[in-house]
């Protein structure tokens, strides 16, 4: 389903060029779920960013489902993203100035969903996650749990092929990061493609593989 | 197309709405500011293009002149000289006069009042097409006619009215007609002070020789006889009823709209000011909106971009933003609009047609369309400026950066406003600069009774010899006659002689006009010689010249060399400095620099300029009449194409005027400007420290004093206007530069320069220190370390 060949990314600040990720590759199946672990700086989260289409590699090839993605236009890659992606943070990153449902319906309504199809694909979700009663509540009345919950509703509520998870249990307590993992591994069992970046590796555990990486290349597969 | 999907629409308008709402006084403030410069805009197009001849009920507006009878004396007209000048008059069809006063009216036996009167001849209702709106118009001295505004007050619309009697400073009237509503007193300057005293004018009397006031002034209006015949635009004549008449009456006959207009070019120049000064400080303040909103709500744009949504879908919110301000504004408009209009229809005696509270479709329809275009665009560029990859970027590796790519986005925008606002101030006072030296020029040099007739030999085989001594045998003919009259080869108002360049590498170039003229020229002009004398009766010298106040001062300040390369060009004989009183018209001038001043040479043949074809005969008086005409140019006139004579005087003011409304124009332009600069300092201000509170609240906690952070923010505003005064500073130079080869503006000062950048300065500093003061000492920044 991935395929990343010679991945290289390069940040130049102040004249000085690092390399934060160099001439990475690996493939990854559909319907696999893969956990990226390493210290801190070690290019996780650049990674999750060019597989995510938020950020362009400097040099190499990221193949999904035969198509060369990084050869994509700004509108494709937003449509791309739309239909095929799915994106949950440490942070949530929900709009505080929308309601659970709207927050959720978002994607819905960039791909031009009709108003009965978004109402019925948003309920499910919602109930799917037990969140159906926080529906009409403001993001900004909601624990760190639910938050989560509701931008795991959001990043499933489209169907992507490829769920991409960075730190999803930073900002929880234990109890709450346990029900996201285990509302994750829910996802993997329906057949979601997954990649997890975490820090812990209890979590990454639960994963079928584990990228390790260190100061910019893939140490251990 | 998502953009019709109505869930999605509801969803971002409900956004927008929620962000106007949040922003609360601003929104308020915001929304009152555009709902008074849209109304005031609304208008504007009515009220700038003055009055027409539908908004006072003229049908033929090209035959119709406005006649003004006065003596200079302050003499009282005789009614019986209107008269006569009626029956000897063959230019207009139907003519009639009129005048105001004041009268104590009595009617039902009830306590009289005092209102405005009118008093016309009965035939002015016919010359001006109008038909009473109930009765018929007088025909006998004692029949008035009274306003619609009288009737429905005073008689509550009584339609028995006709045939009633009512008192007028105790003499008895029957009432006869009552005029349209829609009837609106023309609007002179002489009635405002009746006017403004008691309303409109409640009461027509008739004028005849029983019923005159006898007052030094009269007016009138005129049809002319056919649409075809043309009067010249002011007709200054002297009417003497009698070859002995002690007292001549000054006639002038302009056309009826222009006489209108004229009285009304100060509140237009006004309103056109206050309307521009609101729409900038709206525009600028909208930008600033939008400009901070496209920055605070930076990370959910990300996020939107980074679920799909396009560009377009995304800055949608904005625009919805700035449609609800909009909306709301133009519902607040409307009656403003209607009070605006009201207000200048009721309290002054300028009507400018009827007053409604919705403007004219087509003119609303551009206003709000150029404007939300307008705003639209500006709000849409930071969202352009900044790259789709960096913004979602941001979104995906937390907010690493982005805090410096606002700040860094804000202040471009913060400069370019900065400097925008620069440029205006700068260029619009070196525009000032430059008029004030036009205005300098008129109060100290002020033209009184002279006359100017621009003469033009009909033989093209002349010799230039022949041609001055042509209008030479004019001069003498007309001092035979004895009028105190002189000779110049160029409009005494215009810089209109011949141009010369001399050029040096010494020295700057130098470019002045050379005129020719007669001896007595300067003695008529009442030009003041500031050094030296004008040419000598006798024997004066070919080479002989007389340079302007501003040649010499220019010649004295630009190098020593500038003297020296000036008289080694044949221009070494300098008998005097003479005062100036031109006022340049640059729609006659040409595109050479004039603004070193002018060469006059003695007009005797000899001269390089004496070989004008044209020249002008220049006479020491008011105004000439048609006797004048025929005892100065009868023995010529075979030889001379003559132009109708112009007062001096007048003309002087009336370039005077057109010089003041530059000069409002250009304080509009200031204040503009530091409006704008204000604006923009106190918006940056704002933004930049929400997003350094943090850092202001550790530095307080740390010990810092309040002034010193104060102090620290204050020099890095001082770096950020230090950029924006360069790339103005360039700009302005390339403006200037071309605008010195314009004629009439001279180069520019450097004490005008030091007040701008003091102005300016001041602006910063005091738009900048009033919201920094709030954030350091009232919001407490401290509080943000808390929340971190």
């Amino acid at each position: 389903m991935i395929e990343v060949r010679n991945l290289v990314k390069t940040y130049t600040q102040d004249s000085v060029d690092t390399q934060a990720l160099k001439n990475i590759s690996f493939s990854i199946a559909k319907g696999e779920y893969v956990a990226i672990t390493g210290p801190s700086g070690g290019g996780k989260s650049t990674l999750l960013s060019i597989i995510g289409l938020l950020d362009n590699p400097t040099s190499g090839e990221f193949i999904f489902s035969d198509t060369d993605i990084t050869t994509l236009s700004v509108t494709n890659k937003s449509k791309f993203r739309n239909t095929h992606l799915g994106f949950i943070f440490q942070s949530f990153h929900l709009l505080a100035e929308l309601n659970v449902f709207d927050n959720v319906a978002l994607p819905l309504l960039y791909c031009n969903k009709d108003k009965q199809e978004i109402e019925h694909l948003v309920n499910n979700i919602l109930k799917r996650l037990n969140i159906q009663n926080l529906r009409d509540k403001k993001s900004t009345q909601l624990s760190g749990g639910q938050q989560q919950r509701v931008a795991i509703a959001r990043a499933l509520v489209n169907s992507p092929s490829l769920l991409l998870v960075d730190e999803p249990t930073g900002n929880l307590d234990s109890e709450n990061g346990e029900m996201v993992m285990n509302l994750l591994d829910d996802c993997h069992q329906q057949g979601a493609t997954i990649i997890l970046v975490t820090h812990d590796l209890a979590f990454a555990k639960r994963a079928q593989r584990q990228l390790f990486l260190y100061d910019g290349s893939i140490k251990n597969i | 197309m998502i953009l019709f999907n109505k869930h999605f629409v509801y969803q971002q308008f409900s956004v927008a709405s929620n962000r106007v709402l949040k922003k609360g006084w601003q929104s308020i403030a915001v929304i009152f500011c555009l709902a008074f410069s849209l109304s005031l805009s609304m208008s504007s197009l009515k009220i700038t293009r003055g009055i027409t001849a539908e908004d006072i009920n003229i049908s033929k507006p090209k035959e119709t002149f406005s006649i003004n009878l006065t003596t200079s004396n302050s003499e009282k007209v005789n009614y019986k000289y209107i008269k006569e000048f009626a029956r000897q008059q063959n230019f207009f069809k139907h003519l009639s006069f009129f005048t105001f006063g004041q009268g104590e009216v009595k009617f039902y036996n009830q306590s009289s009042e005092q209102y405005t009167v009118g008093i016309a001849e009965p035939s002015l209702w016919t010359t001006l097409d109008l038909f009473p709106y109930i009765g018929q118009w007088p025909k006998s001295p004692h029949e008035i006619v009274i306003s619609y505004q009288f009737w429905e007050n005073k008689f509550s619309s009584d339609t028995d009215i006709i045939g009633r009697s009512i008192e007028i400073n105790n003499v008895p009237y029957i009432i006869c007609a009552v005029l349209e509503q829609s009837f609106i007193t023309p609007p002179y300057k002489m009635i405002q002070a009746l006017e403004t005293v008691n309303g409109k004018t409640a009461l027509w009397l008739p004028l005849n020789e029983l019923n005159s006031p006898g007052i030094n002034e009269y007016l009138g209006i005129g049809q002319s006889k056919s649409p075809q015949q043309e009067l010249q635009h002011a007709v200054n004549q002297t009417f003497n009823i009698k070859e002995d008449d002690k007292y001549p009456i000054n006639i002038t006959i302009m056309p009826f709209l222009d006489k209108v207009n004229e009285s009304t070019l100060w509140l237009r120049v006004f309103y056109i000011s206050i309307t521009s000064i609101f729409s900038i400080v709206v525009i600028t303040a909208l930008f600033n909106i939008l400009l901070s909103n496209t920055m605070s709500y930076r990370a959910n744009t990300a996020l939107r971009m980074m679920l799909g949504g396009s560009l377009l879908q995304v800055y949608i919110i904005d625009f919805f933003e700035l449609l609800i301000l909009f909306f709301i504004a133009i519902l607040i408009a409307m009656p403003f609009n209607f009070l605006l209009q009201s207000f200048i229809n009721n309290y002054s005696l300028y009507s400018f047609g009827s007053v409604s509270a919705v403007p004219e479709f087509t003119v609303f329809f551009i206003i709000v369309s150029i404007s939300l275009l307008v705003l639209s665009t500006l709000a849409f560029l930071p969202h352009l400026m900044i790259p789709q990859d960096t913004l979602i970027n941001e979104q995906g590796s937390g907010s690493k950066g982005s805090t410096n790519t606002r700040s860094g986005l804000q202040h471009i925008f913060f400069n370019m406003q900065l400097s925008i606002s620069l440029i205006l101030i700068c260029f619009s006072v070196f525009f000032i600069s430059n008029k004030s030296q036009q205005v300098d020029n008129f109060f100290t040099n002020r033209i009184t009774d002279v006359v100017a007739i621009e003469l033009q030999h009909k033989n093209s085989n002349l010799e230039s010899l022949e041609i001055t001594q042509l209008y030479q045998e004019v001069l003498k003919h007309a001092q035979y006659l004895g009028y105190n009259a002189a000779l110049s080869t160029s409009s005494p108002l215009d810089l209109a002689g011949n141009s010369v360049v001399l050029k040096s590498a010494q020295t700057n170039d130098l470019s002045f006009h050379t005129v020719s003229v007669s001896k007595q020229y300067f003695n008529i002009m009442g030009n003041r010689f500031l050094e030296g004398q004008g040419f000598p009766e006798l024997q004066p010298f070919n080479n002989d010249i007389v340079v302007s106040e501003f040649l010499f001062k220019f010649l004295q300040s630009d190098s020593p060399q500038a003297l020296a390369n000036f008289k080694s060009h044949g221009y070494d004989h300098i008998l005097g400095v003479v005062s100036e009183s031109r006022i340049a018209n640059r729609v006659y001038s040409n595109f050479i620099r004039h603004q070193d001043g002018i060469v006059y040479s003695l007009y005797n043949g000899y001269s390089e300029t004496s070989s004008a074809d044209r020249m002008h005969l220049i006479l020491a008086q008011g105004e000439i009449s048609m006797d004048d005409y025929n005892h100065l140019f009868l023995p010529f006139i075979q030889k001379i194409n003559i132009k109708p004579a112009f007062s001096l005087e007048k003309e002087q003011k009336n370039r005077m005027k057109s010089v003041f409304i530059g000069l409002i124009f250009s304080a509009v332009l200031l204040l503009s400007g530091l409006t704008i600069t204000v604006i923009s300092c106190w918006s940056m201000v704002q933004f930049s420290c929400k997003l350094r509170r943090a850092e202001f609240g550790l530095k307080l906690a740390l010990g810092a004093p309040p002034i010193s952070i104060i102090v620290q923010y204050m020099k890095d505003m001082v770096i950020s206007v230090l950029w924006s005064l360069t790339f103005t500073l360039i700009i302005i130079c390339i403006g200037i530069s071309f605008f010195k080869m314009l004629p009439g503006y001279s180069s520019f000062p450097i004490g005008w320069i030091i007040l701008i950048c003091f102005i300016f300065i001041l602006a910063v500093l005091a738009s900048s220190m009033i919201p920094l003061y709030k954030y350091i000492y009232k919001n407490n920044p401290m509080s943000s370390l808390r929340e971190n």
